[in-house]
């Protein structure tokens, strides 16, 4: 059976905190406690991307991260990836979504289990 | 588009059809155990957005959690981290839940409160402020209020239920978004925002959209605050359609970071940034030729204005590349449609009219009006007005008293279409001695919207009587309340939204705590009391369906129904939509969009779109820039708060336990700041502390501070005979901002000031 994974398209999570919040939520955990964290890396101006600037987060599941087993066994998304503000995440088997980070740059898959 | 539909549903008669869209759920349903209520997000708590959520509840009524309604249009199942959150602000320790009374004499002690019944409480409200209404005349008693959300016109209302005209919110200049409306009311007869296809049943897909070739951010953070009911989830979206950004802000913003042009501009220079992009495009001969000639009055008089702001004259007042403006010019002008989403800080300056007319001028003349993908004109779903805004009843007043609503006579702006006070001028009155009763209306004054909190402070706390409504007691009802109304959440009431795209009901999902009612059955049971003929509805509901009368639905076969979407036209001018006589054209005096505003000249205000320098600032105050060398900027917003709400919540709280203000590395280090340290921020004005954050999104030059914080953890208590109220004063960035707007009234300088940052010492907090 193929593992299950999430996929992010980390050009548009915009750092809002919807999926910590949701994931807390999900599964009655306390502040602090993270199943899922957004990373920030910048904003910082790069002399060698042409003065570019780099600015971008980055969720990152944690070991508490279960895909949300309950809420998938009952046909629904887990609640990161169904509430994400911006549609970056997605939730699929590993073949499947590795078929779409062939397609685009700036996305990683997670596997967290 | 066809209506068909596939459940039966009923609707009376409507001049309005519907887009082709029906949920496909009931409004209640059981699942697992559980009931799960449809309904749409609108306050209390705080949120300007009508996101459509599943609210699942126990068998007693009891919250379980809330879930994205993956069928709305408007949010398509996503949420804010807010939204989570809702449970924890319900059933919060701190909530207050029934009516409360405290003597007079008590103010400020937030242990002299005492419960009483609401036959009680509406009975002293209603006598005290009818008594001072009867004694000093209605005007003299204020109904403040917070930001546009279900408790706007449950403020005016009540207010002139009591002969009184003054219901405001207490920001100088009324400098959030009333600027930017007046001038577009003004100039072009209607209110202008982005096409995201936020009224299309399909949106970004639907065949009648058009998707933005270009969209421009001037002065937000759209995920972060979601102004003006938009959602910044829509313009993500229509950039992974292809949308190039241009993004104006001072800031390098996640949107400037990924925007063709990014114009990081000295605060509060806007207007003079704009006039050059328009300078470019009658220059470089970019704009839309027919438009301009068919549609636009003042043509030539503009191009005279437009001559004087080159590209290179506007660098240099704006600190931005010459060449950017031109290049952001031409994008705007080449990549049709184009739209605009902005900002507050368009407002929140004295120039905010000047600087809100430059920018449209530039949609204006590139033809953007009214097509898809462009600047639309929005109207209020199936013609709902009356909870738009707080005047609903304000022409049965008397004439004679709606001219002595605050503002009237001096400034003549606020006589066209203006229903709301001028906080300046309430202020000055109230300090001249005729502010003498009081009603808070789920606003944090003190906190929030008051600039120099401390002369509202003083105002506010000495009033004969004062009655606050709200879910928490705040720093504000703690200073100033003899009586507290509980008001209850979204979850907990019925109501409902209606908001330049659908109508959909507000519905009871949650049993509601202790004895909390809505703002609307607040207002109509207190209102009542005072003047019975503002009030004749029985029920809540009935006050509902009066207000969706046009909709043809009741308010419950709009509950059992669902989201409502009105058809859409694109190019009303053309088809006579934008004049009560059904003339093409526009609903201004000449008929035209105006280059050059003849209402403005009739006012005795410039009528062309202009600049004028900040009050504080290198250029004005040199000397002051010398001693004060940091430009700061305020009330940058916060994805997981409300202005100064959710600090009671550690599921929010958790990202930002303590007010930070934005200063840039390199400048830390010089001044031996670190990152979390305390510093303060000082102005000849005021001063405040907030914790340094160190990031490159905020340039050398400039100060980036956080609004509405207040530490509900903190006691309320005395502190050297003033109450504290919950550690509020001392990271007050109001401090440092005053109550000046400008010549018309609008617009203020509260995201363009001076200031110095420097260590707060040991010992000092």
């Amino acid at each position: 059976m193929s593992r299950n994974a999430i996929l992010i398209d980390y050009e548009y999570c915009c750092g809002c905190h919807t999926c910590e919040v949701a994931c807390q939520k999900e599964h009655g955990w306390e502040p602090e406690t993270w199943g899922i964290k957004v990373h920030q890396l910048g904003p910082h101006r790069y002399e060698d991307l042409g003065d570019a600037v780099v600015y971008d987060y980055l969720p990152h599941p944690s070991d508490l991260c279960d895909l949300c087993g309950s809420r998938v066994a009952k046909g629904e998304l887990p609640t990161c990836v169904k509430h994400c503000q911006t549609a970056c995440m997605e939730y699929g088997t590993v073949e499947e979504l590795a078929q779409r980070l062939e397609r685009k740059p700036k996305q990683v898959m997670f596997v967290p289990r | 588009m066809a209506n068909n539909f596939t459940r039966d549903y009923e609707r009376g008669e409507s001049p309005f059809e519907l887009q082709d869209f029906q949920h496909s759920k009931p409004w209640q349903w059981e699942e697992d155990g559980m009931t799960v209520t449809r309904t749409t997000v609108w306050t209390a708590p705080g949120c300007h957005e009508g996101c459509g959520v599943y609210v699942y509840t126990d068998k007693d009524g009891n919250f379980i959690k809330v879930e994205g309604d993956p069928e709305s249009p408007f949010n398509q199942g996503r949420l804010c981290p807010r939204c989570f959150c809702v449970g924890d602000v319900m059933n919060h320790k701190d909530r207050v839940i029934y009516p409360m009374k405290r003597p007079r004499e008590e103010r400020g002690n937030p242990d002299a409160w005492e419960r009483i019944s609401w036959d009680k409480a509406l009975e002293l409200c209603a006598s005290e402020l009818m008594r001072i209404s009867n004694t000093y005349g209605g005007e003299t008693i204020h109904v403040q209020r917070g930001t546009g959300r279900d408790i706007f016109w449950q403020a005016g209302r009540l207010a002139y239920s009591m002969n009184c005209p003054n219901e405001y919110g207490a920001m100088s200049g009324q400098s959030c978004y009333c600027p930017r409306i007046s001038m577009m009311v003004m100039t072009m007869g209607g209110q202008l925002l982005a096409d995201m296809s936020a009224h299309l049943v399909g949106r970004y897909d639907d065949p009648a959209y058009d998707v933005p070739n270009c969209t421009v951010i001037w002065g937000c953070d759209p995920i972060k605050s979601n102004p003006d009911f938009q959602m910044g989830h829509w313009v993500t979206e229509c950039m992974k359609r292809g949308t190039k950004i241009v993004t104006v802000d001072p800031r390098i913003s996640w949107f400037a970071a990924r925007s063709e042009v990014h114009l990081a501009l000295r605060p509060g220079t806007d207007g003079a940034l704009a006039l050059a992009m328009g300078n470019v495009m009658v220059e470089e001969d970019l704009y839309d030729h027919e438009f301009v000639e068919k549609w636009c009055h003042g043509f030539d008089a503009l191009c005279e204005r437009l001559r004087e702001w080159t590209p290179e004259r506007a660098a240099e007042v704006c600190w931005v590349k010459a060449d950017d403006i031109r290049r952001a010019a031409r994008l705007i002008a080449e990549r049709k449609p184009a739209n605009c989403f902005w900002g507050v800080a368009v407002d929140m300056q004295n120039n905010g009219i000047g600087a809100a007319q430059a920018i449209q001028t530039l949609f204006v003349l590139t033809g953007n009006i009214d097509i898809p993908g462009g600047m639309l004109f929005t109207r209020p779903p199936f013609g709902i007005t009356k909870n738009m805004g707080g005047g609903w009843g304000m022409s049965d007043l008397p004439e004679e008293l709606q001219q002595k609503r605050t503002g009237w006579q001096e400034y003549p702006m606020y006589r066209y279409g203006f229903t709301a006070s001028s906080p300046d001028i309430a202020l000055r009155d109230a300090e001249a001695g005729k502010l003498k009763g009081l009603v808070i209306q789920t606003t944090n004054t003190l906190t929030g919207m008051g600039d120099e909190p401390l002369r509202w402070y003083k105002v506010m706390k000495d009033v004969e009587f004062c009655v606050g409504i709200d879910i928490f007691q705040t720093p504000t009802t703690q200073a100033c309340c003899d009586v507290f109304l509980p008001a209850a959440c979204w979850p907990e009431k019925q109501s409902f939204r209606a908001s330049y795209y659908d109508c959909s009901t507000i519905n009871p999902a949650v049993k509601p705590r202790g004895e909390v009612k809505s703002d609307a059955e607040i207002g109509r049971l207190l209102g009542k009391m005072c003047n019975e003929d503002f009030w004749p509805w029985d029920t809540e509901e009935e006050i509902y369906d009066e207000c969706l009368k046009d909709t043809g639905f009741t308010w419950k076969q709009l509950r059992d129904f669902g989201p409502a979407y009105p058809t859409f036209e694109y190019r009303k001018y053309e088809k006579g939509m934008m004049r009560p006589d059904g003339q093409p054209g526009f609903m201004t005096p000449t008929g035209k969009i105006e280059l050059y505003s003849t209402l403005l000249e009739g006012f005795g205000l410039d009528p062309l779109p202009n600049f004028n320098e900040p009050m504080l600032g290198p250029v004005a105050t040199p000397d002051l820039y010398e001693e004060y060398p940091v430009i700061l900027m305020t009330g940058a917003r916060s994805p997981v708060f409300f202005h100064t709400e959710h600090r009671q919540i550690p599921h929010l709280r958790q990202f930002e336990k303590d007010p930070y203000v934005e200063l840039n590395p390199d400048f830390a280090a010089d001044h031996g700041i670190n990152d979390g340290d305390w510093v303060w921020l000082e102005n000849p004005r005021g001063k405040c502390r907030q914790r340094a954050k160190l990031t490159y999104a905020c340039d050398y030059t400039m100060a980036l501070a956080r609004h509405g914080w207040w530490f509900p953890e903190k006691e309320g208590t005395a502190e050297a005979g003033e109450p504290s109220l919950y550690g509020m004063w001392d990271v007050n960035v109001n401090h440092l901002l005053l109550n000046a707007p400008s010549k018309a009234g609008f617009g203020s300088d509260i995201k363009c000031v001076l200031c110095k940052v420097y260590k707060v010492k040991e010992g000092e907090m």
